[in-house]
């Protein structure tokens, strides 16, 4: 019950981050679009996964596609890793890891559980 | 003409500042339907124009006060997103052929 | 009030399609225009509908437009990685100055 509790409310706290992301990336791809010139640094990055659930991975891979800079394209065939076209990357593809791993992937661990 | 009838100041300019917005969005996305050089542009920006019409009728909902128009809106957004995903499978499928030929 | 709020609300989602349009004619390959279409799409259809709740005269209306959001945020990046998927697989064009991982061929591999 306890946990159940726990995951709710850390469902809600995922929520409200992510209406907060999906924010902060809406007004990042309106600078890109609206800037006079070209400002997009594209990047392919893989993102090695922490998350084994299939509820976390579809989680985790919806919540990037809303998310600053990133959206999802493919989940490998063994499932550990996911690939992300990112908008601004630009020449290191560590900051995006970074971004994921500390902030969507650990919020949707605290509600998956595992 | 609708939207002067009912509404009048401020929200009525509003209204009509998000309808001329909408209306750049939709000519944009029709260029790019018209325009894309590759199938999977003409697939998003037909996302893209039935995500707007949802838009549009959800404001007609609140012109109106038709409160009918808003199940009208989950109906268009259904059908759409089950439209983009048959597309994908099927941009993944024929193209696929092709490389394979 | 209600209406000076609502009415900041459909002109700030107006704008966000109105960027999402604009992004999907000029920026340069597939993968950004699903960036613009996808991200500044939902969170102006989400304002939109923020605006209709403010407005709403009771709770189910309310909750009617709460629901066409969520339908949208739970639908627009399926349909975004669908695609996406597609794109890549296909190997369609790219923006040439988009760089890679080195390990992004391996999903390639169609899975039998």
């Amino acid at each position: 019950m306890i946990t159940f509790i726990k995951r709710s409310l850390s469902f809600i706290y995922l929520f409200i981050m992510f209406l907060k992301d999906l924010i902060i990336s809406s007004v990042q791809v309106a600078q890109v679009v609206l800037s006079p010139r070209d400002a997009t640094k594209p990047r392919l990055v893989t993102i090695p996964l922490n998350v084994t659930t299939d509820a976390g991975i579809t989680m985790v891979a919806n919540f990037i596609s809303l998310t600053p800079g990133t959206l999802s394209i493919d989940v490998s065939d063994d499932r550990t890793k996911l690939l992300v076209h990112d908008l601004l990357a630009g020449d290191s593809s560590e900051e995006t890891r970074e971004d994921v791993r500390t902030g969507i992937e650990s919020r949707v661990l605290k509600v998956t559980g595992k | 003409m609708i939207i002067e009838s009912i509404a009048t100041g401020f929200y009525g300019l509003a209204l009509q500042v998000t309808a001329l917005f909408l209306i750049i969005a939709l000519l944009a996305a029709g260029y790019r339907l018209l325009v894309g050089p590759t199938l999977a542009d003409r697939i998003i920006s037909l996302d893209m124009v039935s995500m707007l019409l949802v838009v549009f009728l959800v404001i007609v909902k609140l012109v109106t006060g038709q409160n009918a128009y808003i199940y009208v809106a989950i109906g268009l957004a259904l059908i759409s997103f089950l439209a983009t995903v048959a597309f994908a499978h099927f941009l993944e499928r024929s193209q696929g052929d092709k490389l394979d030929d | 009030m209600t209406d000076i709020i609502s009415s900041l609300f459909l002109i700030a989602g107006g704008f966000f399609c109105m960027v999402a349009g604009i992004g999907v004619v000029r920026l340069n390959d597939i993968y950004a225009r699903m960036h613009a279409a996808t991200k500044a799409g939902t969170l102006g259809l989400g304002l939109v509908c923020v605006a209709v709740m403010i407005r709403a005269d009771s709770l189910l209306h309310m909750a009617e437009a709460l629901f066409v959001f969520l339908f949208m945020i739970a639908s627009a990046p399926v349909g975004a990685h669908l695609i996406g998927r597609a794109v890549f697989r296909t190997r369609s064009p790219i923006d040439p100055k988009t760089k890679a991982d080195s390990d992004v061929e391996d999903f390639r591999t169609p899975e039998v």
